[in-house]
């Protein structure tokens, strides 16, 4: 067979379509190397996670940023929330991370310990340190060393609907203080016949710890390879969430795979408490429901809640480290970040925005207060093992399978084996 | 055709299939092979793959083997295995319901019947929607309190009943069973089409013949039209061994491998299949621990294949 001219042509189009393709990926997956805009103004990339309203106040604060440090422009990218961990283990496994990042709290130990972060002692955060508040600052403390500046913190506490209080004539101003009051209250704000119920919960070990920390319970022991999942007080706190569920029939069951879900729940005027965070405030409110806020329900250690939120870290790779971090601390700062908090109605991580911001919102105050009694959340390297260790044999308990004694030991050995073992 | 022009076509041929052959190579043969080499190595200690620690056979060894504990020989992994037994299952029954729901379908629809292709084209209609959106849809159609299933059985039975209260996923007895549903369901359409083109290629004479040395209809079936589908069969075993194996998407969907059922002490997902295994421990970072159990996947569909080929389908299939 004879290669005619015009078939050549054709087979070089052919070959030609494959080879830039591969070239573009492998131009695409070179080192890192710095970029520069038209101007000759660094670019450092900051990928975030931030919803609509925030990403607006995140170009006004880069903005103002950029007035005073004309040879830097923030180039901000929004990844989905959900996918946020997955995007960046892809990009640093390739070597084309950003510069920093916004990133989930339990996501920071990780990255640290697989030496993707800069240790930020050596940019002056010594310097700026107190400032931030204790338990959010904590998820960024690993190994004896800061690798993030908390942007945003949480927390979750008691969202309690008033009409189904008063109905069930409960005063609707004064949501159970112990677990004691919230059962017996539970009692009464219960009817499985109209399928209403006290109380609604998930069963995933975060949405746990403010049982296990109103008892008073450590998930892992100080040095570091002991997990106390099976300690007396961890035992009590979920004997407690599981009787809830299995003894007092006041909670709905709303962790079981397709039930309905605690907010959906709580919306509907279905579940009469949930335990939530300040982000369903906009959303419950919008939704017409008469509700108020109270704090964790007491147990022998008090009240207490979990910490959630993000932070902001940087990544080794970046060529402009120190003018990351001058950004980052501007954007937390205490007037910045106290700007952002007012617009967004979020709870400050910077202890001197508390004096420049006036909350008239009563329920956000709640979380305020709730905020104080926070404990640390257990930093491990793999979070998601933690969970995928923990979570099954919470369901056991509640499903009757196993006991709560039974079900902690084997999940702290496990942890112990499989995670914390790994992480020494 | 002489060698040389014999040469020159092979030459050609493989030019004009290049750019299918560089990607394929990149794409396929690239991963499959790496994936072989990172089975021999521990998670990294970094995000990158330039820092793996050489662990010989470990992986597999605490995927197959056992140990001795307590005064007992006990599974390094029991989880796996419970994985293997649970993707067994999900074949046992899913392959066989799929086999014979394509083949119902496709019987039924051979007739003449008034709006044939309407019913073929409905029938087929859920296999071109994606794994993941049939499974969304029933999850809510299983859902309890607001899904369609306990809606109707609510009409019917009241509101105190099992597909209200907790519904088909709640229950490690009954969440598998109603993937396996779901799935059959989906996929039916795909085999009745294989199926009817089959039944199409069947001469009418064979029919005739038969009637006249006496044949029932059943013995027609069992005798005539079983036989001349066996190509189709054993494709559709094979398939679905494959799809077993591979089996993710659905219960990624519907169940993230729950609910929880407690056996011997163990706590062990009632619907987490091989893949979906897998799948977590990918996403827990062990990068070398998961290519091994791919491995070991690679080889039970294998050796499944080869034992179909030999007692199923016989040589000619």
């Amino acid at each position: 067979m004879i290669i005619k001219p015009n078939l050549l042509s054709r087979l070089l189009l052919l070959f030609a379509l494959p080879l830039l393709f591969v070239s573009f990926l492998t131009l695409v997956g070179c080192g890192h190397r710095e970029e520069k805009t038209a101007d000759g103004r660094i670019i450092l990339n900051f990928w975030h996670t931030y919803g609509d309203q925030e990403e607006m106040i995140l170009k006004e604060i880069i903005k103002d940023w950029e007035k005073s440090n004309a040879s830097y422009t923030v180039q901000a990218t929004r990844l989905p929330f959900d996918g946020h961990k997955a995007k960046l283990k892809t990009a640093l496994t390739v070597e084309r991370g950003p510069d920093m990042a916004r990133v989930d709290w339990s996501f920071v130990c990780e990255l640290a310990r697989k030496n993707a972060l800069v240790d930020l002692a050596a940019l002056g955060f010594d310097k700026i340190r107190d400032q931030y508040l204790a338990a959010p600052l904590g998820t960024n403390f690993i190994d004896g060393k800061y690798f993030g500046l908390p942007d945003q913190t949480t927390c979750v506490a008691l969202f309690y609907n008033k009409k189904m209080f008063r109905e069930a004539g409960l005063n609707p101003d004064a949501p159970p203080k112990t677990w004691d009051e919230f059962i017996e209250q539970g009692k009464k704000l219960t009817d499985p016949t109209q399928g209403r119920f006290a109380f609604a919960m998930d069963n995933t070990l975060w949405w746990t710890l403010p049982f296990f920390n109103t008892f008073g319970a450590k998930i892992i022991a100080s040095d570091g390879v002991t997990c106390l999942l099976d300690s007396k007080e961890a035992i009590a706190a979920m004997d407690l969430k599981s009787s809830l569920y299995n003894t007092h029939k006041i909670e709905a069951g709303s962790w079981r795979a397709g039930s309905i879900s605690p907010d959906s729940g709580f919306v509907n005027g279905k579940y009469a408490m949930i335990f939530s965070g300040p982000w369903n405030l906009p959303k419950f409110t919008n939704s017409g429901i008469e509700f108020g806020v109270g704090l964790i329900p007491a147990g022998p250690a008090g009240t207490s809640t979990n910490v959630g939120g993000t932070n902001v870290v940087i990544f080794n790779t970046s060529k402009n480290q120190q003018a990351c971090f001058d950004f980052l601390t501007y954007f937390t700062s205490a007037e910045v970040h106290a700007r952002w908090c007012k617009a967004l109605n979020q709870i400050p991580v910077n202890l001197k925005s508390y004096d420049l911001v006036k909350y008239d919102d009563p329920n956000l105050m709640k979380f305020l207060e709730q905020m104080k009694s926070a404990v640390a959340n257990p930093i491990v390297t793999h979070s998601d093992v933690l969970e995928d260790i923990i979570n099954p044999e919470m369901e056991a308990i509640m499903t009757g399978q196993k006991t709560s004694m039974e079900a902690l030991k084997n999940a702290a050995r496990k942890i112990e084996k499989k995670v914390l073992r790994r992480d020494s | 055709m002489s060698a040389p022009s014999n040469h020159r076509e092979t030459i050609s041929s493989l030019i004009f299939l290049s750019p299918f052959l560089i990607l394929f190579a990149i794409f396929l043969i690239f991963p499959i092979i790496y994936s072989f080499y990172l089975s021999f190595f521990d998670a990294s200690k970094g995000f990158g793959l330039s820092n793996l620690h050489f662990v010989g056979f470990e992986n597999y060894v605490n995927l197959l083997g056992f140990h001795f504990e307590e005064g007992a020989f006990k599974l390094n992994d029991p989880a796996f295995w419970w994985s293997i037994a649970v993707t067994f299952i999900y074949g046992g029954l899913s392959i066989p319901l799929g086999i014979g729901a394509s083949l119902m379908l496709a019987l039924l629809l051979h007739n003449k019947l008034a709006g044939r292709n309407f019913f073929r084209s409905a029938f087929f209609l859920p296999n071109i929607l994606d794994m993941l959106v049939v499974g969304v849809i029933w999850t809510l159609i299983y859902a309890p309190k607001y899904g369609a299933l306990a809606q109707i059985t609510t009409y019917f039975f009241g509101g105190d009943q099992f597909f209200n209260n907790g519904g088909m996923l709640s229950s490690p007895f009954t969440a598998l069973p109603a993937v396996i549903i779901a799935m059959v369901l989906k996929g039916a359409g795909f085999g009745m089409v294989l199926f009817l083109a089959a039944l199409q290629n069947i001469p009418e004479a064979v029919y005739e013949a038969a009637d006249i040395d006496g044949a029932s209809k059943w013995d027609q079936f069992w005798l005539i039209t079983l036989p001349l589908l066996k190509p189709i069969l054993f494709f559709m075993g094979v398939t679905g061994i494959i799809g077993s194996l591979n089996a993710f998407t659905e219960i990624y969907a519907m169940t993230a491998g729950g609910p929880q059922i407690v056996l011997g002490g163990e706590t062990l997902g009632s619907t987490q299949v091989a893949g979906y295994y897998l799948y977590k421990q990918f996403d827990g970072g062990r990068h070398g621990y998961a290519a091994a159990i791919s491995y070991v996947l690679l080889a039970i569909t294998l050796l499944l294949t080869w034992l179909q080929k030999k007692f199923v389908a016989g040589d000619k299939a």
